[in-house]
């Protein structure tokens, strides 16, 4: 015997399944994840020569500094080419024990590449005056690199992810709600199941085709992943994204994510008296969810002032906002009562949900008629 | 089938009310084993509202709901088969798939249900079309899968509220000899209807609701035996009519459906006094008669007679 909610979980996993449109959704992933590889390989190795200048008074200077710069370059498998009017490093001799180095906003290295260049130079210097004073090698602060960092990279990405599952999954479950009132068979089901039974079941129904297009499409990007050249940052990222705490602190952001918002779409397609109502219920909350993404975006471009880093405590934003944090930056201690907030608030949404699915008065579910009887 | 007390389901005092008006106020009655009882009155009358509270879908106001002789609770409603007023299926799944569904909601494994519904649907000559998904089924085949869908599991009740409604006369023919079979092996059914040949055919007993109230419960000779004698006559001539009728010890109530200055009146009559007798008195009286239907003994004439005796009901 299986639980009434996993009965009808099955039945709308089925349901889904048995759609062209969710064998198109799993089609597009491996092409989609290929693509993206793609350019993200091409972020890293660009087809063309980096054509770049060095900048200094000081002609060993500047021939120390060409000399690491092509130790990183090779470490990062690009091509530099001295001369023309490529991006600048102007290096300057602040004194005769300490030497700056200024990169031009567009220099194609890394930050960690930046920095092994004045390591490089600290260490060639070294090797020529043994025994002399140390030089010191510091960076001017300048811009940060257009290069994306594989970690952000890879934070970005499990927030898009989420963001996109869950507005795929949220639509999903407004249609699955609204059916049961286009067929009228709600007052069947619930005969045989109670209202929360027949809530959970449509969650894990719809959340186990999100599951399964989501690891599609993760599945086809880790496999071709090992088919682009090492060193890139194709392979990084999906190293970043398969980091378990990484993966761990996802699942379960995702869970509550869509715990949170697949019970606000149960409610208002609970509540609504047909599709049309049901899609004009939801436009708020799609609405919402498309001035997080924004939001998220901003935050993940540095452009959101920290006046606004508020924003991670509010339930709407904080799946994304928290996605975006890396591992250990919010303190485990806050990071677990964010989540926990999280939770708290979902479940009287979970409970009005289901108390939209009793039968009542007016139930938009069930009646036609405003007063049921007869 | 399990042994089941002999009231399968019994209500007591049930009343609910909505805020716009509506719903019951004094609803008893009772159900037992091997036997139909249908559940009958107008639209509005309260029958869904009964049937919704019986299952625990609605919250009473007041009132007691006991299944299977034990106070309502939730897994009773297991061994019930319930065909809501409100029905559908999906119109994507297969006949078999949506009867097996159901079955197995109701606690059978895959096997068992799909294996019942196979049966079911071979019995009212569906077999061939086990595997057609709903769409393609007509209305009447698509609420017979309905029906079976609320049998499948064996239940030892069955609560139907208008199973009839939709159906073609073969396909009625077919369903009323399904309910048979259930009640043969010892079934209890609760089936409400307007359709009161239909509930002649098949019920061993009736409740009537009126306005939100029992107004009779019992055997169906019983009811049949309540309706009055006389006739339903239409005439423009409505002191006449009267005056005649209480000449031969009788006396006229309106009957909604007047036509202008014509309107429709029920005359009842002393049991000695003949349809021809009351027809000669019109005519001796020049009473214009425009249509002239005798009250045909049975439940029709029954319902009408005690739902009219209700002085709220002649209200409304």
């Amino acid at each position: 015997m299986t639980s009434p909610t996993w009965l009808i979980a099955e039945r709308e996993f089925r349901t889904y399944v048995a759609t062209l449109s969710f064998w198109v959704a799993l089609a597009l992933g491996p092409p989609a994840a290929g693509a993206g590889l793609m350019l993200a390989q091409n972020v890293q190795h660009p087809a063309e020569p980096s054509s770049i200048q060095v900048v200094s008074q000081n002609a060993d200077l500047a021939r120390d500094g060409k000399i690491a710069l092509r130790e990183a370059a090779m470490l990062e498998g690009r091509h530099l080419v001295f001369g023309g009017s490529g991006p600048s490093l102007t290096v300057r001799a602040v004194s005769p024990q300490l030497v700056e180095l200024a990169f031009a906003q567009n220099f194609p290295l890394s930050d960690s590449g930046r920095a092994l260049v004045a390591r490089t130079l600290e260490r060639d210097y070294a090797r020529r005056t043994s025994g002399a004073a140390p030089l010191t090698v510091h960076q001017k602060a300048s811009p940060a690199s257009h290069r994306p960092d594989a970690a952000a990279v890879a934070r970005f990405l499990s927030m898009l992810i989420l963001w996109l599952t869950l507005t795929g999954s949220l639509g999903m479950l407004l249609q699955t709600v609204v059916r049961e009132r286009a067929t009228r068979a709600l007052e069947s089901l619930l005969a045989a199941a109670a209202p929360w039974q027949i809530m959970a079941g449509k969650l894990l129904g719809v959340g186990g085709v999100s599951l399964l297009i989501l690891a599609s499409w993760l599945g086809s990007s880790a496999a071709l992943s090992l088919a682009v050249p090492e060193g890139g940052l194709a392979p990084a990222i999906i190293a970043e994204l398969g980091r378990p705490e990484l993966l761990l602190r996802a699942a379960v952001i995702y869970c509550l994510a869509y715990a949170f918002y697949g019970s606000i779409t149960v409610a208002l397609g609970a509540m609504a008296r047909d599709s049309a109502s049901a899609q004009n219920l939801a436009r708020p909350m799609f609405a919402s969810l498309v001035i997080v993404f924004f939001v998220a975006l901003s935050t993940a471009m540095g452009g959101i002032p920290p006046a606004f880093s508020g924003l991670l405590y509010v339930p709407v934003f904080t799946p994304f906002l928290l996605l975006l944090h890396p591992v250990g930056a919010v303190s485990w201690a806050v990071e677990l009562s964010i989540l926990i907030l999280m939770a708290a608030v979902s479940f009287p949404i979970a409970w009005f949900a289901v108390s939209r699915f009793e039968l009542q008065e007016n139930s938009p579910l069930l009646f036609r008629s405003k007063v049921p009887q007869g | 089938m399990p042994s089941a007390p002999a009231d399968l389901l019994k209500i007591t005092g049930l009343a609910k009310r909505f805020r716009g008006g509506g719903g019951v106020s004094d609803v008893f009655f009772s159900v037992p084993a091997g036997a139909v009882t249908g559940f009958i009155g107008v639209n509005g009358a309260g029958k869904s509202t009964t049937l919704r509270c019986a299952l625990g879908l609605l919250k009473p106001d007041a009132g007691q709901v006991s299944l299977f002789g034990a106070p309502f609770d939730l897994t009773a409603r297991r061994r019930v088969g319930f065909l809501p007023e409100e029905r559908g299926l999906f119109a994507h799944e297969r006949a078999r798939d949506a009867i097996g569904f159901h079955g197995r909601l109701k606690g059978m494994t895959r096997k068992e249900a799909l294996a019942s519904a196979d049966r079911l649907l071979e019995r009212v000559g569906l077999g061939a079309r086990k595997n057609d998904r709903i769409a393609s089924l007509s209305k009447g085949n698509a609420q017979r899968v309905q029906v079976l869908a609320a049998m499948v599991h064996d239940p030892e009740l069955l609560l139907l509220d208008e199973p009839l409604s939709g159906l073609d006369p073969i396909a009625q023919s077919e369903l009323l000899s399904l309910l048979a079979a259930f009640r043969a092996r010892g079934g209890g059914i609760l089936f409400s209807t307007h359709s009161l040949a239909a509930a002649e055919s098949i019920c061993d007993r009736v409740v009537m609701l009126s306005a939100g109230r029992t107004i009779f419960e019992g055997g169906v000779p019983d009811a049949s035996a309540l309706a009055p004698h006389g006739a339903i006559v239409v005439t423009a001539d409505a002191e006449g009519l009267g005056t005649a009728a209480a000449m031969l010890g009788g006396h006229i109530v309106p009957v909604a459906g007047a036509m202008g200055e014509v309107a429709r009146w029920r005359v009842v009559l002393p049991r000695h006094i003949t349809h021809p007798v009351l027809i000669r008195a019109l005519s001796e009286r020049r009473v214009p008669i425009f249509a002239f239907e005798p009250i045909k003994p049975g439940l029709e004439g029954a319902f009408w007679h005690l739902a009219q005796s209700l002085p709220e009901s002649r209200a409304a």
